[in-house]
């Protein structure tokens, strides 16, 4: 019993250690690297404890590893920028002026539903609202909006909800935007457009819609 | 910058221990190895074989703190109790159960080589 103290209080406080000389950001924003090394962390953490028969050198050194590679990381991506693409990769545009980039959206294996999850999150339901929406390299969506749309778009009580979604229907938002199926084929036949070749469709509360056509990639 | 220098030392640091650690862990183990292996191929026990087994379990008392931080220890106590155990059989002239524990012991001693020199 007495091992297993002085294990976890060392693993504690060397775990501390390599988190505090890693630096704070380990904590919150996960880049791929510091996500690799908390992880490892505490898996190796719990080795030892679990099993008191292992000498404690085979945390311990794996541990102050991690923490040295993901400092050398840290240091070489600052220095290199083509290391820094390689590590962490670049921050990609996946909205321009409220028209969705299906190939970076592709690229990502980002869903539409993610994409309006994120912008969502930011007080945005127009996509004719945002100007610029970029996925960061710790996977975060950081929305610039069009602060001329802000105005410009007569806004609904109701705001926008996705109808069809990559070429799947969700008739059951109708009733929320005061809608019906026989209004959505209208458009579809108005607009020359199949269900199945939609990305996205949203419809207001005013019955303002917005469509966006799968594109060929 | 001050993290990244400490951070260089404790490499090379842990870099140089682990060389010091497998080349004290083999040179250890290798001397173990052609203790049992000669005793396990010897026909006759004599004051050779006895003599070589006392000074083994003195050798592995000295070093058994050194080695507990490197090997487990389940093997530690393997051996340990294997070096007992061929003792007692040199002195009680226990020729075939002798050979035995030699056996058994070659054989965590390979294990042991094994997980400390094997990267697959």
């Amino acid at each position: 019993m007495l091992s297993i103290i002085l294990r976890t209080t060392t693993m504690f406080f060397l775990v501390m250690f390599a988190l505090r000389i890693m630096g704070k950001k380990n904590l919150g924003e996960f880049q791929p690297s510091d996500f690799v090394s908390t992880m490892l962390i505490s898996n190796l953490t719990s080795i030892v404890i679990e099993a008191p028969e292992l000498p404690i050198l085979y945390s311990v050194v794996p541990i102050l590893l991690i923490m040295c590679y993901e400092i050398f990381t840290s240091v070489f991506t600052k220095k290199n920028e083509n290391l820094a693409k390689i590590a962490y990769g670049s921050p990609k545009i996946i909205i321009k002026k409220g028209i969705i980039n299906q190939q970076v959206m592709k690229t990502l294996r980002f869903t539409v539903d993610d994409l309006l999850t994120a912008i969502r999150s930011k007080d945005i339901f127009y996509l004719e609202e945002v100007n610029l929406a970029v996925v960061e390299t710790n996977g975060s969506v950081s929305v610039y909006p069009d602060p001329s749309a802000t105005t410009n778009i007569d806004k609904a009580d109701i705001p926008p909800f996705s109808i069809i979604v990559d070429g799947k229907t969700r008739f059951n938002n109708l009733s929320y935007v005061h809608s019906s199926e026989e209004k959505v084929n209208q458009i579809l036949a108005k607009e020359n457009v199949d269900i199945e070749n939609i990305l996205l469709m949203m419809i207001d509360g005013n019955g303002k819609y917005n469509l966006t056509i799968k594109e060929i990639l | 910058m001050k993290n990244f220098y400490f951070s260089v030392i404790l490499f090379i640091l842990i870099l140089s221990l682990s060389l010091f650690s497998n080349y004290f862990i083999k040179t250890n183990l290798e001397y173990f190895y052609n203790v049992f292996v000669s005793i396990s191929e010897t026909q006759d026990i004599g004051s050779k074989e006895i003599y070589s087994v006392t000074k083994l379990k003195e050798n592995f008392s000295k070093q058994k703190n050194m080695l507990q931080l490197f090997i487990s220890k389940e093997h530690i106590k393997e051996i340990e109790t294997d070096i007992l155990l061929i003792e007692h059989y040199l002195y009680e002239n226990e020729l075939s159960e002798c050979k035995q524990t030699c056996i058994e012991t070659i054989s965590v001693i390979n294990q042991i080589a094994e997980y400390i020199s094997s990267i697959d």
